[in-house]
Order: structure tokens, then C-alpha cells, then sequence
């Protein structure tokens, strides 16, 4: 009896045991929270990841099919530099789309709270809890005040007063401390200004690693944020009580710190105008493909190595699909392309499109005197690419037969690749780099995404000079940029100058419908607009083209007043009594 | 003629020997001839000396002859609807037997929970599926076989890839249900359906038993055991042809380019195709004006599956064993014949007699299945071939070139061939053995002892080789090849990956009538451990495109990854059932279940149910005054039950390593990995809750003539995990827990009624109706507070429908510009600026002048039918029978998008019915349209598909899908035995068989070139159908 007990029990613990060892499972792959902050390599990897979620570049191209790889060139698109290949491709649809409330693509109506939180626990988990030495500890916490900064300038840019958080709100928050209002835009300039000020002293003028940020680019995170406040307080209006807008008075107080900001990077000694080559095209191009120490413009870049496994896929959406079937998804739309002078500082519309159609042209003459940094930023019939050229017309005229395909025994195909043919006859060769020989990898592209240039820093420097009434200094400032494009000076300054050179030295550099915006010139210039292109018949027998000016855009463009400022939209609306919409949604 | 002349002398010859052996007292042998209850005799009846394996079958006029040992003392007869019947010898030599007719259905037992249970002692919702039900129409996938199989089991069947299962299974509209086979969690749906003997749909507290997994329902395969029985040899196989349910209709390229010059127009842009051009394309004649199919030159008409098992099954009192072993080879529609599945199926199910109180069960199968595949995926192929173009030519006059230039730049054709874009091979082998011991306890009478011990394990090697392969355009005037560049990469992956599970239960099986009182028990306890772990390694710019190994990749960018998880499970169980003479039926079972997924104080839960049954007909009012009723029962059942299928460890907080190839951040020239949150934790998560109520009437009438099954039940799941969002506004910034906040209730019924009858002693036939419906509600849901009546209104879930559709209300579209002009409502928050002729016209449903979110109402029901029904036919005439089933669903809808709400997305091919229906400028007045049957929008010719106006939620693209198919059809033939015996051969059938061979839906003008089920709006592979033809010997 006794022993058959004893085998029960003895069962019975077996039993027991058994299951509980079983239900001891470990998560294999999760990194606890107090282990990070010890540990030197997790607080990078933390940080790196903040870096990647901040999407300097707009999202990378990568990802197939998905939204993030169809959204490159959303910018420039809404901007009304180019239009998207595809009627279905995000950058094109944006552009036409009515903004509403509802929702809109959230590649451009970013949210990034998360990346802010995150931000925000980084900072106060290196300040109370990690054992790094302290210089690595103020150097990190830095850097994400920087992202941070960053960060609020993109929201602010995009809705106006967004809520500033500079804690990570807890869990057991009262409702109403977790309802946060909105600040004002003002509020977030302020802070932003506030931050870049402090960061520009903790900062090192030349960070350890390209990629990190330096004084330098928190000033110049701190001119162009600036800027933006200066010409919102003289072009906007002030809405919301005060949400929205500054008063018209503010205009010199932002301007001032823009210009001063400026001129500190300009003489801090460290950085220089990209000037290595004698052709200023040649220049042009390289300044955005020249990763070398030799190229002192970079303020800020984002690092790419394909062979570390990091890439985008500029070079793939850009370049014309003949070469290595990449997309040539990225087509300059006409009237973006009468933004380039010619050579002689005449204006790009000098030729009218009239004058186009009723005669023969050669590419010399339509494009090779324009400014040279027209070359270096756009693809035109016969621009050199790769060894080959690049080719957009429709059909050749022979002897009077027209072809519209095969080659002609010199070698002169008598029609372009049907891709090129197809939308404004021009595509985007800035930013593109010509060692990259599809297909070994679709997403291999490794230029570094500049964020900031010394070149940006001047034409903030002419326009806030404009602003505070020192046209002598914009002037120079703005012919600084001209001299270097081997573009003739500027003898007198005005608004219209300023704004059309800063669209043509930063095109296809994700700054034309910021800057339109904050000018409040937008609606005029986009709102139920269709752009043009161009449409090529080469003569074989004269060496010209005969040229039609037609509809590049299947559907009107929509810019709407209320489109100054994107809606919070629905769900945020009403996920926070505190929030109201913006004007007009 | 000749074998009427047979059959006469057989029968002749043993009437004779029937007379003769009358007479002769010695010889140890006995003859005898069976009938019916109306004295007709019956042939066909297996008689067996009790307690052996020698046996018999009576012949066409019921007479039988059998040698019997000398210590045989009964003989059994038995035959389908007949009672079974025990007839002592007594010396006789010559034993006639009258067999009494069984109510069909009454002695079924069914597989439940652990165990086995007589149907009519059944308390809870229970369906089965007979093993001959699943080899009738052959399939790779007995997710398919179950198809339209069991009342209450929903499916919807939205591809036919070879090898793999896109066939949605739900009881009751619920989700994913726990599906075990022989007991154990594995990879079932590619079983071979020769092993298995039956299928259990538990459903309501019949799965209870199952505990923290069953909540959603259980469904229990049960795979062929030995009988004793002399061996049965069985051979069967099947030669099966697959096509596409739908095959879309594009338009050919001249309708290709009339639309597309009209769609530019339409917008203002430069036309691609001149009038000429049109008519060159109308014509025919230019080689360079091709009218393409890229379907055609991709798929083939009929693809080909063939199946072959062989099985033998039988047994002595010692040992009893079923072994079978099966190939299936199938191939895809696939014109490069790079698409294929096939499989080896192998299984010994053994039990052994050691003593008469143990018993030994030895259970082994193997599976290995190959899955070859181009490299490029089904959505990658599906998605390119939407965006290629009739005007260009699909292949290349050399086709072994590179891919042929579609228009765009895809080359789908090409995608499909391996040799040209590389391949994707996947090998798995699955195996799954168990031991069990089964000990009679002595001294206690009904009480068995067992254990056992189950090991399941899957190993997986994929390998994928991504190679570039040149586009071109060719010139058929100039033969000359354009280069369109490249498609695909220069890359090798492979990744390895290996599971396997452990599964130990012991139990203790108590089962004794005392009197009027029937008890039985069940203890047990179990415990699951598995783990999971791969490992894989890419390269990229092998030397060459023909060395497909890692050693010929490049040392830059290697890449390589390995992963592990590991999962734990206990669990101990009781079950009790008493039944008093068979009229009041009770089971109360509970399970006490942990999982590893959550935290130490909340991993073990609870889960008790209770269900009892009265069985009327027993009782002596009904018994002595309604004898045609055959039973009536009513049963009522309560039961808790869980649902764990959820991430694990989600009440840890912690960082996971971003592990992507290319999540990686750069400073400098340094690699940076990188790690990010896995959101707040929670520390008190736990499974879903699910409490069912269940009651249902089984009846059966007029000696099986009708019989009926109805059901009632409403499930509520607690504990569903939601983010707290009313309290945690966007900017709260994150990643919310996840935390067992929400509920859902679930009510329906389902509804199966039968008739069978004979007429005259050949004709058979059975006629079976089911209807289901299940419909879910949001009872309580964690959301954002909505406060305006609007947003209740729209956006609110809780209190609503689950399965529905929120959009907007659509009034047809506008005729012309005129009507535009003349329109009171602004439709686009842009004074209508923005709309064209063609658009869709919206109803402001409050009257406010704007179209805005407020617009939106509920406009339908969601994409998984809330009804299902289904009819099932048998006919047997002597060898002839003939199965037709027919399944439908209704009450859901197919949201039409994609291209076939856009014609012309991406310049991809349209399809007729936007040629039909569009809305089409007058040439003369180009906003006026002329085209009488218009009712879809203009086509836009900027490859923008639809625009931003007609691309909204609403009820212009919300179509119908309600179905009705003959899903399967089979027609049987077996050969008579009296033909078969001498030649040694038991039984040999033939049959011919389909599967949806055709189907009624309300898709209106999508019809033609949409599948009712096939959500995917044929991006994927499509559905099939199936036409077989097989054949089963038995020896």
C-alpha cells in the first residue's frame, strides 16, 4: 500500500515537472530594456535606428511595389518639378489629388510621434540610467535632440502648431496631460530655433563620423527652419488664434536669425562651394556624387554603402529605362524646364513655346546654352549618358518617309525607347549616378543623400538678407551661386529672382513645394494646372528636331488655399478632444 | 448476353450445391440464403464465422456457401442498413436469416475529443466526413476535399496553386479553427485523403475539450486503421485535368488601342494610336500589328494531376494493421511546366495485442513533398501579366533570347520559366510517428490505462535563384531585337529550417454500465513542446548563372540569418459522461491548460463545459405511440473554451534586432545594426475567452426516409486584444500594448435536412440540404471615443456587424459634362473642377451641398459569407452511383478594384467589359456620351486607372458575389463481383469526376472574367476546376 503511494506521488511529481519545465520558454530574440543602457553597441543600435526612422531621404525606394519605393520624387512632383512616369505612381496621384481630411498619402502626411517618443525615453533613459561615460553619454543625447529638432521642423513644415513633447509621456498619464493640444506654429519654430541654438554650442564643428551631425548642420537646420518662420510671417496669415502664422512683425526677428545662423556657417572656415571642376556642369554633377573629404559643401548627408547592405534606389526610379531597364520614372515637365536661363542670364522663356513649334531646333540650341546646371540636372534628347545617349523622339523623317522604328546605318535609331517617348521628353539626371550598371541589385544606389549644402546656406542668406532689407548682401549672396554655375550676376534683386534661383539650384532636392508653400504662391502656380512637354520628330536630313508643345499631364493639378497647411485629419481629430483641424477641412 | 448466361449457371449450380449439402450431415460446411423483411433476398451480405477472419459474400440471389471450423458457434451477417446479426450454428447446415433494417445513421460513431462516442449519445454539435467522401473528387488539398462536405463548415476557395492551400476553412464563420490529426497539431491539408478514415467537426462544447485552442471550433482527422479482417489490397489512381474557373476576357489589341487612344483623348494628352493604326491592328495583316493573348501564351488549356495509392488493411485478433503508400504528382497551368508539386505519402498505423489486457499502437507516416516553382511569385506573375499589353507580341520568335516586351516593363511569359529567371525549389519532409500503450487495469472493470508518445517533425530546404534575363522588343520587319533592358537579379538564397514538436500524454479511461446506467471518464494529461530554427545565406553576382551554388556568389554582400522559437504547452483533462437507458444523455468535461506565450501568473486557465441531451424517442409515449419516429433528441450544451494563436511573450518589454538584409545604418564607413521597441508590454495578457451556447434537435423519421439536424448558437469572445485607444491619443507615440480588452459575439444557425429511401432492391438514393449562417457582431470595442453622430455613425464599431462595408452611396455616373455643370452638390470639395464625364455620382446623404466623410453609410456586407448552403445528391443503381454536390454562399461581396475598376492601371490590358460598358465621348461632342449600355466611367488614358473621384469606398464597386456551383460531381461504376471473383479481384471500380464544373453568380457584368470566391481578382492563381477520371481494385 505504502509503496503503491509512493508510486503515485512519485508519478504525480513527474507529472508536475514535467509541465512546468516545458512552459519555461525564453523569447530567443528579445533584448531586454535594462540591458540597453549599458551596453555601448544597443545604445548605438537605439540611435541608429532613430536615425533611420527620421527617413532624411524621403524613404528609400526600397520595397518592391510597395508605397515606399513608388514614393521617391514625391516632392519634386507635388512641387511641380516633374511629373511621375505612372499615372498609379503616388508622386503623380498626390499632385492631382484633393487634399481632405480624410486622409491622404502618409508618405506625405508623416505623423512621427512614435520616433519622437522614442526620442524623448532615449534621451531621459542616457540622462538617469547609463553607465557610458559621460562625454558619450552628452554626445548621443545631442544627436537625438538633433533628430528631434529635425523632426518638429518636418511636422511643423507640413500642419503648422503640432503638439511638442519633450517627454515620454507614461502610461498611467491623467487623460487629460495624454490629450495634449496643440502648440502653435510659432511655439514649434521657437523650439526648434531654441534647440538648434543649444546643439550649435554641444555639437563638434566636425563629427567623428560623416552622417552624424555637426554644429554646422544644427545651425543650418536653424537657417532654413528660420527662413521658413520669417516668410510665413511676411507672405501668411495668422489663423486659429494664433495656431497657425505669425504676425506680420515677426518677419525680421526670424529673418535676423536666419541671416545670422547663415553667416556663421558661410565664414566658420570648415565648409566651401563644391568648385573642383573647371566645367561648371561637370561641377554641378559632381557635387552631389563627390563623397570625397574633397567635397567641403556637404554640411549634412545621410550615408549610403551599398556594400554595407545600405542603398536607395534614386539612381534606379531616375534613370532612363533603355539602359538598364531602370524605371526612367521622373520626368522634368516643361514649364519647370523655362526655370533655366540661358547662358547670356536671358530667361528660360526667352524661346517661346510658339517659337518652338514653328521651327526646327537642335538640342545646341534649346539646351546646350542654357545654364549649365540645366545639363547636369536634366535628361534632353541627345543628352550623353553611359557611353550611349539618351533619346526622346517619337519618329525621324527621312527623305520624307517617316520611321517609327529601327536604326538608321550611322546608327541613329530612328525612334526613341517608347518609355521616353511617352511623357515631357526630358527625365531627371541630377542626383543620378552614372557608374551604376543595372541589374545587379535593383536598390544599389549609394550616393549619400545630402540634407544640408553650403549652397542651400546662401540662397537662405540671400533671402533673409531680402527680408531685412539688405539687398546689397542678398545680391551678393545669390551671384555667389551664379559665379559658381558660370551664370552671369544678377544686377538687381527681387523676390521673383530670389525664388527662381533657389528652385533651380536645389531642384530635384525635396525643397520646391516646401518653399512654394511657405511663399504662398502655390495655388497660383500649381492649382488646376496642367504642365506641359515636349514631343520630338527628328529630321535626319537637317539634324533638327521639329518640336510640339503638348499636355504632359493627364489630369489637373489641385493646390487649394487651405492646402498651405495639411489636415490633421479625421482620425486624430477626433482621437484628441483637444485637437481642432486646420482651416477649411 | 453471354454473362446473363453466367450468372444463370452460377446461380443454378449453387442452388444445387445449396440442396445437396442438405443432405450431407459430414462435411463442416454451411449454406444458406439472407432476406429482407419483405422476404427478398439480399445479395451482397458479408457473413463471417464469428471470431476469424473467414468470411463470405452472398451472391446476386442471396444465397451463400462457407467452410467453417469446427469450433465456430456463430456466424455474423452484416450489410450496409441492416442491422448486424449473430445467428448461433446449432449443428445446422443450412442457416437462412431474415436482417433487419438499421435506421441509417443510428449506429454511427464518431470521432470526438479523445475518444469515440456513438452519434446518438452525442450532446454537442458534432459533423463528420466518411473517408469515402474524400476520395470521390481527387484534389492536393483536402482543405478543397472538405469543400461543401459538412453542415457548418465554411470555406471559401480563392486559389488552386499546386501544393498549397488557399482554401479558408471556418466553423461557424469563426476563425481559423484548431485542426489535429490523430490527435496532433501538424500540417494536414496536404495528407493523402486514401489515409483517412474520417473526419470530426467539433463544434460548440464538443471541442471544449481542447480548451485555450479550441474556441474557434476543432476539427479531427482521424487516419485508417487495421481491422480484423483478411487483408485488403487496394490500388487506386486518378488521372485529373485542372483549368481556371475564370480565364479573364481582355480585349484583343485593336479594342486595346481604340481604348487607349480614346482614354488619352479623354484626358488631353497625345494619342499613341492613329485611326490607321487601330485598323492595322483590326486588320491583321502587318506582322508589326499583333493581336496577343498573354494568357494563352502562358497558360495551358487543361493542366494534369495524377495520384496513385496502394494500401493494405486487415488484421487477426493478434495484430491489426493499414499501411498505404501514395504519390501525387500534379502540374500547374503553367505552359513552361516550372510550376509542380508532387509528394510521397507513406503510413503504418499498427496495433498490436500483446496480452489481452495491453495493447500497442504504432503509428508512422512520412511525407515528402517537392514544390518547383519559377522564381518570380504568383503575385509578382498575376500582378505583371495585368500590366502587359495585346499589342505587343508575348513570345520572341527565339524564345530562348529573354522575355518578350509586353509594353511595360514586365515580361510575365519569361517570369514563368526557370531557365530564364530562375527558380524557387522547395523540399519538405514531414514525418510524424507515435506510440501508444493501452493497459486494462486489472481488479477494476472499465478502467484502461495509456500512454503515449507522439513526434512530429517538418524539415524545409528552399532554395532560390534569382537570374536576370534580357527584354526585348523584335521587329518583324527588319528582324531585328531591341533590348529593353533587364529584368530580376544575379542572386542566391537558401534557407534551411527545421521543426519539430514533442508530444507526451498519459491517460486514464473509465468506461462501465451498471444497470439502466451507462458512466465512463476520462483523466489525462498532456504536454506539447516545439521548437523551430532556420538558418540562411544569400549571394549575390554568381560567376555564373549556371553554378547556382553559394561558392560561386561574390564575397561582397553576403548575407546570412538564423532564427529560433521555441513553444510549451501543459495541460490536464477530464471528461464525464452518463447516460440513463440511453434517454438522458450528460457530459461535463473541463480542461486545465497553460501556454508559454504569457506570464507565470496568468498562463493556466480554466475550461469547463457542460452539455446533456434528451432523447425523446426513447422515451415510452413516443416508443409505444409514434413509431415512426426513429429518434428525436434534443441536446443543449455550454462550454468555455480559449483561443492562444496570438504573438508570444507580449508581457515582456524589450528590443528586438531590426534583422532585415538591408536594415542597417551607416556612419562613416561603419555598419550600424539597428534594434527597435517591441511596443509597451503587457504584463497580464492572456488568450481570448470564448463561451458558447449551443441547442439542437436531431430527428430522424419514418425508418430513416427524413431525417434532421438543427442547430442554434451564439458564441461571445472576450478578451480579444486591442490597443487602448481610447485613452492613448497618435501622439502618445507607443507601440500600445496589446491588452485583452475587446469582445465579439457570434449567433446563427445551421440547418441540415435528408432524405434517403430504396426502391426495390437497386435503387438508392439520398437527397441532403444544409444551410448555415453565422453573423458577428462588435459587442464591445476599444476605439477612439467618437462623440460626433457621424463618427459613431461610421466609424463606430461596437454594437455593429463585423462582416460589413463602409463607403459611399453611389447614383450611377455622369452622362456628360452638362450634367456636371448643372450638379448641386460639390462631389470633390473643389466646385466638381475636378470631375470629367464618366465620373460616378455620389449621394450627399446629408443634404449638406458637400460630399465629404460624413457621406458614408454601411453599403453591404463584408468579403466572407455570412450564408452557406448546400445540397448533396446520391443515386445508386446495382454498380452505378452517382454523387452531386452543390455549394453556394451568399450575403458577402467582391469589392471590385484594382484593374478591373481601372482599365488601362499601368496601361495594362482592359478587359471586354470595360469595352461594353464605358462611358464613351461622342467624336462629335466628346463631353456627350454615345455608348447606350454605359454605366462604368471613362477610361483615362494616363495609366491612373481610376480617378481619385471613382476611386472611393462605395457601392458602384461593391458587387454581389453571391454563388451557387456544382462543386462536385462524380459518377461510379463498379464492376459486378460475380465478373471480378473468378478473377481474384473483390471489388473494381471506375469513376469520372469534377469539381466546380459550374457556377450561377450574381457578378453581373464581371462574370466572365471573375471567380465568385477568388477575391483577388485573379492576381493570384486562380481557382480550378477539375474533370478525373480513376480507378480502385481490390484484392
Amino acid at each position: 500500500m505504502i509503496m503503491k503511494k509512493l508510486k503515485y506521488s512519485l508519478l504525480a511529481f513527474v507529472l508536475f515537472t514535467m509541465g512546468c519545465n516545458i512552459l519555461e520558454k525564453e523569447p530567443l530574440d528579445i533584448i531586454s530594456d535594462a540591458v540597453v543602457w549599458k551596453d555601448e553597441a544597443l545604445v548605438d543600435a537605439y540611435l541608429a535606428d532613430l536615425y533611420d526612422r527620421t527617413d532624411f531621404i524621403e524613404r528609400r525606394g526600397s520595397g518592391g511595389q510597395s508605397i515606399d519605393c513608388v514614393s521617391l520624387g514625391l516632392i519634386g512632383s507635388l512641387g511641380g518639378e516633374i511629373r511621375s512616369y505612372g499615372g498609379h505612381h503616388i508622386p503623380y496621384k498626390a499632385a492631382t489629388e484633393v487634399i481632405t481630411g480624410e486622409g491622404f498619402y502618409n508618405i506625405l502626411t508623416i505623423w512621427k510621434y512614435s520616433a519622437i517618443r522614442d526620442i524623448n525615453y532615449f534621451i531621459e533613459k542616457l540622462e538617469t540610467e547609463s553607465t557610458l561615460e559621460q562625454a558619450v553619454i552628452d554626445q548621443y543625447i545631442a544627436e537625438a535632440r538633433f533628430l528631434r529638432a529635425y523632426l518638429y521642423f518636418e511636422h511643423v513644415k507640413r500642419y503648422g502648431g503640432i503638439p511638442i513633447l519633450t517627454k515620454a509621456q507614461d502610461m498611467d498619464a491623467p487623460l487629460e496631460e495624454l490629450y495634449v493640444p496643440r502648440d502653435s506654429e510659432k511655439d514649434v519654430y521657437d523650439f526648434i530655433i531654441s534647440e538648434t541654438d543649444a546643439l550649435a554650442d554641444i555639437l563638434p564643428s566636425e563629427p567623428e563620423q560623416k552622417g552624424r551631425p555637426s554644429k554646422w548642420a544644427a545651425l543650418a537646420l536653424q537657417s532654413r527652419s528660420a527662413l521658413y518662420a520669417a516668410s510665413i510671417a511676411r507672405y501668411g496669415t495668422v489663423q486659429l488664434d494664433g495656431l497657425l502664422g505669425f504676425p506680420a512683425s515677426d518677419e525680421n526677428y526670424y529673418a535676423q536669425i536666419s541671416y545670422d545662423a547663415s553667416t556663421a556657417i558661410i565664414n566658420n572656415g570648415i565648409h566651401e562651394l563644391y568648385e573642383q571642376y573647371a566645367d561648371p556642369v561637370e561641377n554641378f554633377q559632381n557635387l552631389f556624387l563627390d563623397e570625397s573629404d574633397a567635397n567641403k559643401e556637404v554640411i549634412m548627408a545621410e550615408v549610403y554603402d551599398y556594400s554595407l547592405n545600405r542603398a536607395h534606389a534614386f539612381t534606379q526610379r531616375a534613370m532612363p529605362h533603355e539602359f538598364s531597364n531602370t524605371w526612367g520614372a521622373w520626368h522634368f515637365l516643361y514649364d519647370w524646364v523655362e526655370r533655366f536661363e540661358f547662358a547670356d542670364g536671358s530667361p528660360g522663356t526667352s524661346i517661346s513655346r510658339t517659337d518652338l513649334e514653328s521651327r526646327e531646333w537642335t538640342p545646341e540650341e534649346l539646351f546646350h546654352n542654357r545654364d549649365p546646371r540645366f545639363r547636369a540636372t536634366v535628361f534632353y534628347p541627345e543628352s550623353p549618358w553611359q557611353g550611349g545617349k539618351v533619346y526622346f523622339h517619337s519618329s525621324t523623317i527621312r527623305d520624307g518617309v517617316t520611321y517609327s522604328s529601327g536604326v538608321a546605318e550611322d546608327g541613329w535609331p530612328y525612334a526613341a525607347h517608347t518609355r521616353n517617348q511617352a511623357k515631357s521628353g526630358f527625365m531627371v539626371r541630377k542626383r543620378c549616378n552614372e557608374s551604376k550598371i543595372m541589374p545587379t541589385n535593383v536598390v544599389d544606389d549609394d550616393t549619400d543623400y545630402i540634407i544640408f549644402r553650403l549652397g542651400e546656406i546662401y540662397l537662405n542668406l540671400a533671402e533673409a538678407a531680402f527680408y531685412l532689407d539688405l539687398p546689397g548682401e542678398a545680391l551678393d549672396a545669390l551671384n555667389r551661386i551664379r559665379q559658381r554655375a558660370d551664370m552671369p550676376d544678377k544686377e538687381t534683386i527681387n523676390e521673383e529672382i530670389i525664388q527662381n534661383e533657389r528652385l533651380v539650384e536645389l531642384t530635384e532636392e525635396n525643397h520646391s513645394y516646401w518653399d512654394i508653400r511657405r511663399w504662398r504662391i502655390a495655388q497660383e502656380w500649381l492649382d488646376g494646372k496642367r504642365m506641359a512637354g515636349l514631343k520630338y520628330k527628328y529630321n535626319y536630313d537637317t539634324k533638327k528636331y521639329q518640336i510640339t508643345v503638348v499636355n504632359a499631364e493627364g489630369v489637373a493639378r489641385t493646390f487649394q488655399e487651405r492646402n498651405y497647411y495639411l489636415p490633421l485629419g479625421v482620425d486624430r481629430v477626433s482621437e484628441n478632444p483637444n485637437f481642432v483641424e486646420n482651416p477649411g477641412y | 448476353m453471354s454473362s446473363f448466361i453466367a450468372e444463370l449457371a452460377t446461380v443454378n449450380s449453387l442452388q444445387a450445391e445449396h440442396d445437396m449439402i442438405s443432405n450431407i450431415q459430414q462435411e463442416r460446411k454451411v449454406t444458406g440464403r439472407v432476406f429482407d423483411a419483405d422476404n427478398k433476398p439480399i445479395p451482397g451480405v458479408t457473413v463471417i464465422v464469428e471470431g476469424t477472419t473467414q468470411g463470405t459474400i452472398t451472391d446476386t440471389e442471396g444465397y451463400y456457401r462457407l467452410t467453417i471450423p469446427e469450433s465456430a458457434e456463430a456466424l455474423l451477417f452484416s450489410f450496409v442498413g441492416m442491422k448486424t446479426l449473430r445467428e448461433v450454428i446449432a449443428g445446422r447446415t443450412v442457416i437462412d436469416v431474415v436482417m433487419e433494417a438499421q435506421v441509417v445513421g443510428l449506429e454511427e460513431v464518431v470521432v470526438v475529443g479523445y475518444g469515440e462516442q456513438r452519434k446518438v449519445n452525442l450532446t454537442g454539435a458534432v459533423s463528420t466526413v466518411q473517408s469515402q467522401e474524400l476520395v470521390k473528387v481527387p484534389s492536393s488539398n483536402v482543405s478543397e476535399v472538405l469543400i461543401g462536405k459538412a453542415t457548418g463548415l465554411l470555406t471559401k476557395q480563392s486559389q488552386g496553386v499546386p501544393g498549397d492551400d488557399f482554401t479558408t476553412l471556418s466553423i461557424r464563420g469563426y476563425d481559423s479553427p484548431l485542426v489535429l490529426v490523430d490527435g496532433i497539431e501538424m500540417s494536414w491539408t496536404r495528407l493523402d485523403p486514401n489515409e483517412i478514415e474520417s473526419i470530426s467537426i467539433l463544434k460548440d462544447a464538443a471541442a471544449a475539450v481542447y480548451g485555450a485552442r479550441a474556441g474557434n471550433g476543432v476539427v479531427l482527422i482521424t487516419t485508417k486503421r487495421g481491422a480484423i479482417d483478411k487483408p485488403t489490397i487496394t490500388y487506386s489512381s486518378n488521372y485529373t485535368y485542372q483549368q481556371p474557373t475564370v480565364v479573364p476576357e481582355i480585349v484583343s489589341s485593336w479594342k486595346y488601342a481604340a481604348l487607349l487612344r480614346e482614354g488619352e483623348l479623354n484626358v488631353g494628352l497625345p494619342y499613341t494610336y492613329s485611326e490607321e493604326d487601330i485598323q492595322k491592328f483590326k486588320d491583321g495583316d502587318d506582322p508589326d500589328y499583333v493581336n496577343a493573348n498573354w494568357y494563352d501564351a502562358m497558360f495551358l488549356k487543361w493542366a494534369p494531376m495524377q495520384t496513385h495509392n496502394l494500401n493494405v488493411r486487415g488484421g487477426s485478433d493478434a495484430v491489426k494493421y493499414f499501411i498505404s503508400i501514395g504519390y501525387l504528382d500534379q502540374a500547374s497551368i503553367y505552359k513552361s511546366g516550372d510550376l509542380k508539386f508532387n509528394r510521397y505519402n507513406a503510413r503504418a498505423n499498427i496495433d498490436a495485442n500483446i496480452t489481452d489486457k495491453l495493447t500497442v499502437s504504432m503509428d508512422l507516416s512520412f511525407r515528402n513533398e517537392t514544390r518547383d516553382s519559377p522564381k518570380a511569385s504568383l503575385n509578382t506573375i498575376w500582378t505583371d501579366l495585368k500590366r502587359t499589353q495585346s499589342v505587343w507580341p508575348a513570345t520572341l520568335p527565339d524564345p530562348t533570347k529573354g522575355g518578350a516586351y509586353s509594353g511595360s516593363k514586365v515580361s510575365p511569359v519569361a517570369q514563368t520559366i526557370s531557365d530564364l529567371a530562375g527558380f524557387q525549389n522547395d523540399r519538405q519532409q514531414y514525418f510524424a510517428g507515435k506510440v501508444g500503450l493501452e493497459y486494462e487495469i486489472p481488479g477494476i472493470k472499465g478502467l484502461v490505462a495509456s500512454a503515449d508518445l507522439n513526434y512530429a517533425a517538418n524539415n524545409k530546404y528552399l532554395k532560390v535563384q534569382d537570374k536576370p534575363f534580357e527584354v526585348f522588343s523584335y521587329n518583324y520587319e527588319t528582324g531585328e531585337y531591341t533590348s529593353y533592358g533587364f529584368i530580376g537579379s544575379n542572386e542566391l538564397d537558401e534557407n534551411f529550417s527545421k521543426y519539430y514538436q514533442l508530444y507526451p500524454l498519459v491517460s486514464l479511461n473509465y468506461d462501465r454500465t451498471f444497470g439502466r446506467h451507462q458512466v465512463s471518464g476520462l483523466l489525462l494529461a498532456e504536454w506539447i513542446d516545439t521548437e523551430y530554427f532556420y538558418l540562411s545565406a544569400g549571394r549575390i553576382d554568381l560567376m555564373s548563372l549556371e553554378i547556382p551554388y553559394m561558392f560561386a556568389g561574390s564575397p561582397n554582400n553576403i548575407t546570412n540569418n538564423g532564427g529560433a522559437v521555441e513553444t510549451g504547452r501543459a495541460s490536464y483533462i477530464g471528461r464525464i459522461n452518463y447516460n440513463f437507458q440511453g434517454k438522458y444523455l450528460l457530459e461535463g468535461t473541463f480542461r486545465y491548460d497553460a501556454s508559454h506565450k504569457f506570464p507565470k501568473d496568468s498562463r493556466w486557465g480554466f475550461f469547463p463545459s457542460i452539455s446533456a441531451g434528451w432523447r425523446i424517442s426513447e422515451e415510452s409515449f413516443i416508443k409505444d405511440n409514434l413509431s415512426w419516429i426513429d429518434n428525436l433528441k434534443i441536446r443543449a450544451s455550454y462550454s468555455m473554451a480559449g483561443d492562444d494563436n496570438v504573438e508570444a511573450f507580449k508581457y515582456l518589454t524589450g528590443y528586438e534586432i531590426r534583422s532585415g538584409s538591408t536594415d542597417v545604418y551607416v556612419f562613416g564607413n561603419q555598419v550600424y545594426r539597428m534594434i527597435t521597441s517591441t511596443g509597451l508590454p503587457n504584463p497580464n495578457i492572456t488568450w481570448l475567452d470564448m463561451t458558447s451556447y449551443n441547442v439542437g434537435i436531431d430527428a430522424r423519421f419514418l425508418r430513416g426516409l427524413i431525417g434532421f439536424e438543427f442547430d442554434l448558437f451564439y458564441r461571445v469572445v472576450d478578451n480579444i486584444f486591442g490597443k487602448p485607444l481610447e485613452t492613448y491619443p497618435s501622439t502618445f507615440g507607443a507601440e500600445l500594448p496589446s491588452l485583452n480588452l475587446n469582445s465579439t459575439d457570434d449567433r446563427g444557425f445551421e440547418l441540415t435536412v435528408n432524405h434517403r429511401n430504396q426502391i426495390g432492391n437497386d435503387f438508392r438514393y439520398s437527397i441532403s440540404g444544409n444551410v448555415s449562417y453565422a453573423r458577428e457582431k462588435y459587442r464591445r470595442w476599444s476605439e477612439t471615443p467618437y462623440d460626433d453622430p457621424d463618427e459613431i455613425r461610421i466609424y463606430k464599431k461596437e454594437g455593429k456587424y463585423t462582416n460589413r462595408w463602409i463607403g459611399y452611396l453611389s447614383d450611377g455616373i455622369f452622362m456628360s459634362q452638362e450634367e456636371i455643370d448643372n450638379h448641386e452638390v460639390d462631389q470633390d470639395q473643389a466646385g466638381n473642377t475636378t470631375l470629367r464625364p464618366g465620373d460616378i455620382k455620389y449621394i450627399d446623404l446629408n443634404g449638406d451641398g458637400v460630399i465629404d466623410w460624413r457621406d458614408q453609410d454601411e453599403i453591404g456586407y463584408g468579403t466572407f459569407p455570412d450564408l452557406y448552403y448546400g445540397l448533396d445528391l446520391q443515386v445508386q443503381y446495382k454498380g452505378i452511383s452517382v454523387t452531386a454536390i452543390f455549394q453556394g454562399a451568399s450575403m458577402f461581396n467582391n469589392m471590385i478594384s484594382d484593374h478591373y475598376a481601372g482599365p488601362l492601371t499601368n496601361w495594362g490590358n482592359p478587359y471586354e467589359f470595360h469595352y461594353k460598358y464605358r462611358w464613351q465621348p461622342d467624336p462629335e461632342n466628346p463631353d456627350v456620351n454615345i455608348n447606350p449600355e454605359a454605366r462604368l466611367p471613362a477610361i483615362l488614358g494616363d495609366g491612373q486607372g481610376r480617378s481619385p473621384n471613382n476611386s472611393k469606398t462605395s457601392d458602384f464597386w461593391l458587387q454581389d458575389a453571391t454563388y451557387l456551383r456544382l462543386r462536385n460531381l462524380n459518377v461510379s461504376y463498379s464492376l459486378p463481383e460475380k465478373w471480378m471473383q473468378p478473377i481474384g479481384i473483390k471489388n473494381l471500380s471506375v469513376f469520372v469526376a469534377g469539381s466546380n464544373l459550374f457556377t450561377l453568380s450574381k457578378l453581373g457584368i464581371y462574370k466572365k472574367s471573375l471567380d465568385p470566391e477568388a477575391t483577388q481578382y485573379q492576381k493570384h492563381y486562380p481557382p480550378v476546376r477539375t474533370v478525373s477520371f480513376g480507378v480502385t481494385v481490390s484484392l
